[in-house]
């Protein structure tokens, strides 16, 4: 018999499923927000929020290791081929095995690493605006050559540096609440009706 | 002796073509064009379409296409703030238009297996592949799910309005992802008994039923992508 | 011996208190065709993933007791190797594909097995034929009705050349045409040899093709028949252990007492239509109130979009009127369509605030009420998906009586329920019909129709074919329907097309 704790077929099916949900919902959010200018800036907040619903689920149905980093790995893949640039394969990634080992302290199960975990997961996000930071000036080249002048100057004036982290630090502060939002309804629901 | 017929397969393009395609156009897209091969590509994407017989999407995309245009014509009009935003709203639909015609094109010519046997050729992982053929299965699911479940909602008199979705955001969310999510989990977990049932996830290697392999018009579809890459990027 | 169970106990979980099987033992032969049969929750279905494997890869629990499949022990072998012989068919057709293609998908199990290709077509190519499936081939499936899934489905496992098969409730999502070439295919099966083993409550299909009914009680099996045994038991006694009807030419309608009202519901040249092709064109029809209405026809006769229609879901051309006529969001604030799939219509926490959801008071008097007319007094605190599928539908129907619902719709709301669950839907119908105007039921159930509607409405393509009561003359119409009448080949869109080519 296989070991229980090990991710099973079974298992990738669950994170298929999971990630397709999350990923419809980061889609329809990236429509309704992607564009309006300067909206969209804000764009990973609702997906942050209510990421945290299907994601406390997910770990609740496969609280066994390597499952965020499987599901940040689909996310990057996905993101990667759609972005168009090197930050899409790497940073959903790069913060799946963190939130993994972060998780991984808890044992998927304590809810304040559980947490934790959700804030730093919820970062990957970042992987489309980083452009604007870390490839500044052809960003900013190419883009004044296609939108008008003025809107790329408020783009840049809207730019600096600190808001990549000020965007880092709002995806944490919405995806904590998120994660509040999760448990709740996980309680209110799905334990009461003993799916999990 | 059955077969695929090659009715389906018109022009006919390896799945792993079409993803290095999605990736070219894509990078097209972020280092920005400018109106002409904006347009190029925008015909290079509609020849694509039409050869594999997708006429009314190609209609649709087009009528976007040009609807656009004609508002970015108007932009000028406008007093200078909105002409703005008003530019910058309509040139980002013009750029993401060969995207989301290349995703069209992607999600409805490319079959299960055929994905599966792509990404096996990659060297993928069970872990990677297992996961990425159940997205493709379950888009048309949530969509089927949601939309029976928007009528459910309807009926209630809890529908998705923009009223509630205001007044209530909190509720409604929970309105919709808990019997969305319960349902798809059910539905995942009958999913997944079947499969194991049929020996999904099996030690053996797997065999499969369709071919895949590039052939010249991969090649000749990757060239001008390919090509159209190297402009770009060097304009 | 194909399967054998010795003593075999199962319960599902950690607690060993609680068992789902207890003491099973039996002998199924090569070749032979076994149902297990009982009200929901006996424990027929354990005893079908005891033999698939299912149990213990997919669900855990404690176990004693010998199992033996073809010289296997499921419990001890990997449920790959038990998948080379044992193929499984579930009841709900929507979730057991794997691909979206049926090419792939009767090639799945071969490919997992690591088949070759050439072989695969082959057996493909036999296993269509056998089947008559050829206008199946290269579909997309979610383009098929539920009984074509499931004749693919049976394919997919032929495909793999199992020995065994193992079905459980497989017509319980099936309309009764198809339940017909279900009848076929398990024919089929069983001229080749294969054992096939059932878990099922509804048994007239097939009383000509098994050689043994196994009757399960509360996780034991209590009774063995064969068909002239079973049949010689008294239909009371086969109602109270959760069967249906043995022979659908023996039911006769109940009695029952109904008042047409003056008001009514008029539809004067109601149409709807996907792009160019109506799929609904109702030139007049009236039903007056107080009349509980069967809406029965084939896959694709419009009766979902009719019923869609007059809830106000569609916006279709033409005019439904009650003393006047009704606007589409006039219809939804009057009307409710209990889901056949009910899970996507329960949004809250428990019943008792399903109920509140809309009609918010200060005492819940009349929710009492409601709840106790329908036997769910007991689970006022429970969440509402913690429930049986029956149940959930009953509470789908309290939340609809208690915001005042004029006129209440269901769609196939007995499909997967037992004699028991399908009397007291029936009774549960009663009930509600003295708080609304009009019930209008979609249905394949002719148990179920005689049971509880007083009229019949027969949709084909679209068009209204009959109306009528369900008085002698009716049921001889109805009988017609169900037990003779699917020999109208339905039109059908193809996508792909199989090709024969020879050599």
């Amino acid at each position: 018999m296989e070991k229980r704790d090990k991710l099973q077929v079974k298992d990738f099916i669950t994170v298929g499923i999971f990630t397709t949900i999350y990923f419809i919902v980061f889609m329809v959010i990236q429509m309704f927000m992607g564009g309006i200018p300067i909206v969209f800036l804000l764009m990973p907040l609702p997906t942050a929020l209510i990421g945290g619903i299907i994601y406390m689920l997910y770990l609740a149905k496969v609280p066994k290791r390597g499952a965020i980093l499987l599901m940040s790995t689909i996310l990057a893949l996905l993101l990667g081929m759609m972005l168009g640039v090197w930050t899409g394969f790497v940073i959903p990634i790069v913060c799946g095995l963190l939130a993994e080992l972060v998780t991984g302290i808890g044992k998927y199960r304590s809810f304040k690493w559980n947490l934790l975990g959700y804030s730093i997961f919820s970062c990957w996000m970042i992987c489309g605006y980083l452009p604007y930071w870390l490839m500044r000036d052809l960003w900013f080249e190419k883009t004044a050559a296609y939108y008008e002048g003025a809107y790329v100057e408020a783009l840049k004036a809207l730019t600096p540096l600190w808001v990549l982290f000020a965007m880092i630090l709002a995806i944490m502060v919405v995806a904590f609440f998120g994660t509040l939002l999760g448990k709740k309804i996980l309680k209110k629901h799905f334990v009461k009706a003993g799916i999990v | 002796m059955l077969t695929y017929v090659a009715d389906n397969r018109r022009f006919w393009l390896d799945p792993r073509t079409k993803g290095l395609l999605l990736l070219i156009i894509n990078i097209i897209v972020f280092q920005g064009s400018v109106g002409w091969n904006e347009s190029l590509v925008f015909g290079f994407m509609a020849i694509l379409l039409g050869l594999n017989g997708l006429f009314l999407q190609l209609l649709g995309f087009g009528a976007i296409y040009v609807v656009v245009m004609v508002v970015d014509g108007v932009a000028g009009f406008f007093p200078e703030m909105l002409g703005a935003v008003w530019t910058v709203f309509s040139r980002m639909i013009h750029v993401y238009l060969p995207f989301l015609m290349m995703v069209y094109l992607l999600i409805s010519t490319t079959k299960i297996s055929e994905l599966v046997v792509a990404l096996e050729s990659l060297r993928m992982p069970k872990c990677v592949i297992i996961p990425i053929t159940v997205l493709f299965r379950f888009f048309p699911t949530v969509r089927e799910e949601w939309m029976a479940i928007n009528k459910a909602m309807k009926l209630r008199g809890i529908g998705l309005s923009v009223r509630n979705a205001l007044t209530k955001p909190l509720t409604m969310l929970e309105y919709i992802f808990v019997p969305l999510l319960f349902s798809l989990v059910k539905i995942g977990e009958e999913l997944s008994a079947a499969a194991l049932t049929r020996g999904l996830g099996s030690d053996v290697k797997r065999t499969h039923l369709v071919e895949i392999g590039f052939c010249l018009r991969d090649w000749l579809v990757l060239v001008a992508a390919t090509l159209m890459l190297v402009v770009t990027v060097f304009n | 011996m194909m399967i054998e169970f010795k003593k075999v106990s199962f319960g599902y979980g950690e607690e060993k208190a609680d068992y789902s099987l207890i003491d099973a033992s039996f002998k199924i032969r090569k070749g032979e065709c076994v149902v297990f049969c009982g009200q929901s929750g006996c424990g027929k279905t354990t005893v079908m993933r005891l033999i698939n494997g299912l149990i213990p890869t997919y669900y855990h629990g404690a176990i004693r007791g010998e199992v033996c499949v073809n010289g296997l022990n499921p419990q001890k072998v990997k449920i790959q190797e038990v998948s080379k012989i044992v193929g499984s068919v579930f009841q709900n057709p929507r979730s057991q594909f794997f691909n979206l293609d049926t090419v792939d998908e009767l090639a799945f199990g071969c490919e997992n097995q690591g088949i070759a290709p050439p072989e695969i077509w082959r057996r493909i190519e036999k296993t269509v034929n056998l089947f008559q499936i050829k206008d199946l081939v290269g579909r997309n499936i979610f383009n098929l009705s539920g009984g074509e899934k499931q004749k693919v489905a049976c394919a997919s496992v032929h495909a793999t050349m199992s020995e065994i098969f193992v079905l459980d409730e497989p017509s319980s999502n099936l309309d009764a045409g198809t339940i017909k070439d279900l009848q076929k295919i398990i024919g089929i099966l069983k001229k080749e040899g294969k054992t096939v083993v059932i878990a099922e409550h509804r048994l007239y299909y097939l009383m000509d093709l098994v050689d043994r009914f196994y009757y399960m009680e509360n996780g034991k099996i209590v009774a063995n028949y064969n068909k002239e045994e079973l049949k010689k038991t008294d239909a009371i006694k086969r109602g109270e252990m959760g069967l249906r009807a043995l022979d659908l030419m023996d039911l006769t309608v109940c009695a029952r007492k109904y008042k047409s009202r003056k008001e009514k519901v008029t539809f004067s040249k109601v149409q709807y239509a996907y792009g160019s092709q109506n799929v609904l064109d109702i030139k007049s029809l009236t039903i007056p109130y107080g009349q509980t209405v069967a809406v029965i026809g084939k896959n694709g006769a419009g009766k979902s979009t009719f019923v869609e229609c007059f809830c106000g879901l569609k916006g279709c051309k033409g005019t439904i009127a009650a003393e006047k006529p009704l606007s589409c969001k006039e219809r939804i604030k009057n009307s409710y369509l209990v889901m056949q799939d009910v899970n996507r219509q329960l949004f809250t926490e428990s019943v008792m605030e399903e109920l509140l959801l809309t009609r918010k008071s200060a005492d819940t008097v009349n929710e009492e009420r409601i709840l106790a007319e329908l036997d769910l007094t007991f689970a006022k605190e429970l969440h509402p998906m913690s429930l049986s599928g029956g149940q959930k539908q009953r509470v789908a129907i309290a939340s609809a009586l208690n915001c005042k619902k004029k006129y209440l719709v269901f769609d196939e709301p007995t499909s997967g329920l037992d004699y028991c669950h399908m009397l007291r839907m029936a009774r549960a119908i009663e009930e509600i019909k003295k708080e609304t105007k009009l019930v209008i039921i979609i249905t394949h159930d002719l148990e179920f129709i005689l049971k509880c509607c007083s009229h019949v409405l027969h949709l084909e393509n679209g068009v209204v074919q009959d109306y009528y009561a369900t008085d002698f003359e009716g049921v001889k119409k109805l009988k017609d329907f169900f037990i003779r009448g699917d020999e109208v080949v339905e039109k059908r869109d193809w996508f792909i097309q199989a090709d024969r080519i020879s050599g």
